[in-house]
């Protein structure tokens, strides 16, 4: 029950401190340029002759590229929303007021995990959801698995959300926010390798992306929602960026959930052990 | 007091951190850690059972696209196995190039140069139909009419690729490199126009399960290619897609017609691109497929072909 209070007081901080609105600005902004940019590709495409289905792959590849952005979109405004709550509220001194209540830490922890969790559903339920609707409603492209994909972008930002929260009960809001920001990009350097692997038949590429992988999982987790939502054909013949050199398998899936929930139960050892 | 309170920050979790990378470390330089370490990693990613890295494009300019044969092997399934698999070699003369792939090698009697001469190595590997996929690809190639037999799902496609002869005449380019589009300027208009490259073998073959025809995937594959859907049809009525299996297919194809070479039908393929070969012709006589690419005018192409002896 406590939970569940602590996460409707982090939903409504978040909305008094307009997070919630500047996302969705963010969100609608991006729709928008994407929507202008399928309609000038769709013109352009007009005027060639080209095959219906190689038309399709082309404006199913830019799904793929557009749902990338609202990846990263997703994993940054993730990071950059939830990194100030638990190191923040200490240094002003607010989590006082809030752990002088009758409630256990882990409680504190744990609800505002879930308001931020909610939030990001909703920011990807938005932006994801969007992108797909107004990739259908303009030119009839879809993503294959789309449900699928979109869970798997959720379970990259919830890790995301739960790796900052984690450096969160150590570190101050900066630091967090520098760790979990440079561990995405280390784990955004490790997948392009590996993808950059293919040109070269590289396993020594391919096994750094996958050390990569086992310190930060989140970028793995994209990569294998691309494989998941690209056409039969571009998976048969490597059309999109995302191509099938390197694909985790349901075992990294399995090994990011674990790393989350890892991360969750450090988090909220060292919140319960910490002086506050 | 704030080192007593730094160390209960860091006190179990450190140690518990610092213990897993002491035992990772450990295990690496044990006999069987390693191997673990392999076995855990391949786990982490999605492992096919042998990807086909048949390539016989190895004197085709930076216009080169994927070999027919590899696109169509690509949409049937990602299950392949590598039944024979012999690497290519050079040959110093005609007589050893014969030697190496087994049939009489023709060269093109018109060009004085000597040329230089390989032969690509053997191949076969069979495929294992995936019948939803092919039913999906067919479905996004705007063919939704083209349904499968049950029967074929998890049917099984031979495929059995013979040595070919390349040869190489005059200066001609080097292998196309992942960056050359980016890394190296554009040749000049009449730089490679000497360079011919011919390639003859015998035709692949390939055994279908019934109810498969493997024609449809090669009429998608070349549009994929650069042709558009009724110069897909048009070629395919011309020239044996069987035929054509081994034969990389051009990129920025601008016209196609059909030519008389050695007394048969020939299809001469005219190149848009502005770097790479300016024509392919192909043909097909006595089992053999033959292949001439060439960087200079076309015009010439169906006179060098008609020299080969």
């Amino acid at each position: 029950m406590g939970c569940w209070v602590m996460a409707g007081v982090t939903f409504r901080e978040a909305s008094r401190k307009k997070l919630l609105w500047t996302a969705l600005l963010a969100g609608i902004g991006f729709l928008a340029l994407f929507g202008i940019a399928l309609h000038f590709q769709m013109q352009d495409l007009d005027r060639r002759a080209i095959a219906p289905f190689l038309r399709y792959q082309v404006l199913s590849a830019m799904l793929l590229i557009a749902l990338y952005v609202v990846d990263l979109l997703a994993v940054v405004m993730t990071i950059l929303t939830s990194v100030d709550t638990i190191p923040g509220e200490i240094a002003s001194g607010t989590i006082h007021a809030i752990a002088t209540k009758p409630m256990p830490r882990w409680q504190i922890l744990i609800g505002k995990w879930l308001g931020f969790a909610v939030m990001i559903a909703g920011f990807v339920a938005l932006t994801f959801g969007g992108t797909v609707v107004v990739a259908y409603g303009m030119c009839g492209v879809t993503p294959a698995h789309a449900l699928r994909g979109g869970l798997l972008v959720f379970l990259e930002c919830l890790l995301a959300l739960t790796v900052t929260m984690m450096f969160g009960t150590w570190f101050s809001t900066l630091a967090s926010g520098v760790i979990a920001i440079g561990l995405h990009g280390l784990a955004f350097m490790g997948g392009w390798l590996e993808q950059m692997s293919g040109f070269t038949s590289s396993a020594r590429l391919i096994d750094l992306g996958i050390v990569t992988s086992l310190i930060m999982p989140s970028e793995s987790i994209w990569r294998r929602a691309a494989f998941d939502m690209q056409t039969p054909l571009a998976g048969a013949l490597p059309f999109s960026p995302f191509a099938n050199v390197s694909i985790p398998s349901g075992t990294m899936i399995g090994y990011a959930a674990f790393y989350l929930l890892v991360a969750l139960a450090v988090a909220l050892y060292h919140f319960h052990e910490r002086d506050l | 007091m704030t080192q007593e309170s730094s160390h209960r920050r860091w006190g179990p979790l450190g140690a518990v951190a610092i213990l897993i990378v002491l035992a990772l470390g450990l295990a690496w330089f044990l006999p069987g850690g390693r191997r673990l370490a392999s076995r855990f990693f391949r786990s982490l990613r999605v492992q096919k059972v042998q990807t086909v890295n048949v390539n016989l494009s190895n004197f085709v300019g930076p216009d080169a696209n994927r070999t027919l044969q590899q696109m169509v092997s690509q949409m049937i399934s990602d299950k392949v196995t590598v039944t024979k698999s012999k690497p290519g070699a050079s040959a110093a003369n005609r007589e050893q190039a014969a030697q190496l792939v087994g049939f009489r090698v023709q060269l093109l009697g018109a060009r004085k140069d000597e040329p230089i001469l390989t032969v690509s190595g053997e191949h076969a590997f069979t495929l294992t139909v995936d019948r939803a996929r092919l039913e999906a690809i067919f479905q996004e190639a705007g063919r939704p009419d083209l349904k499968l037999p049950a029967s074929t799902d998890g049917a099984t496609v031979a495929v059995d690729i013979p040595r070919m002869i390349h040869a190489r005449y005059g200066d001609c380019p080097g292998r196309p490199s992942a960056t050359a589009n980016v890394a190296t300027p554009p040749p000049h208009s009449t730089e490679y126009s000497d360079c011919v490259m011919l390639t003859e073998g015998p035709s692949p073959e390939v055994n279908v399960p019934s109810g498969l025809d493997l024609g449809n995937l090669a009429e998608i594959g070349l549009e994929v290619a650069g042709m558009t859907t009724s110069q897909a049809k048009q070629f395919l009525q011309n020239v044996n897609w069987r035929a054509t299996l081994g034969v990389p297919i051009p990129r920025f194809l601008r016209s196609y017609e059909t030519v008389k070479v050695d007394g048969v039908e020939g299809t001469l393929l005219n190149m848009a691109g502005w770097r790479g070969p300016t024509y392919t012709l192909i043909w097909a006589k006595g089992g053999m497929v033959y292949s001439l690419v060439g960087f200079g005018d076309s015009s010439g192409a169906v006179g060098l072909a008609n020299s080969l002896d």
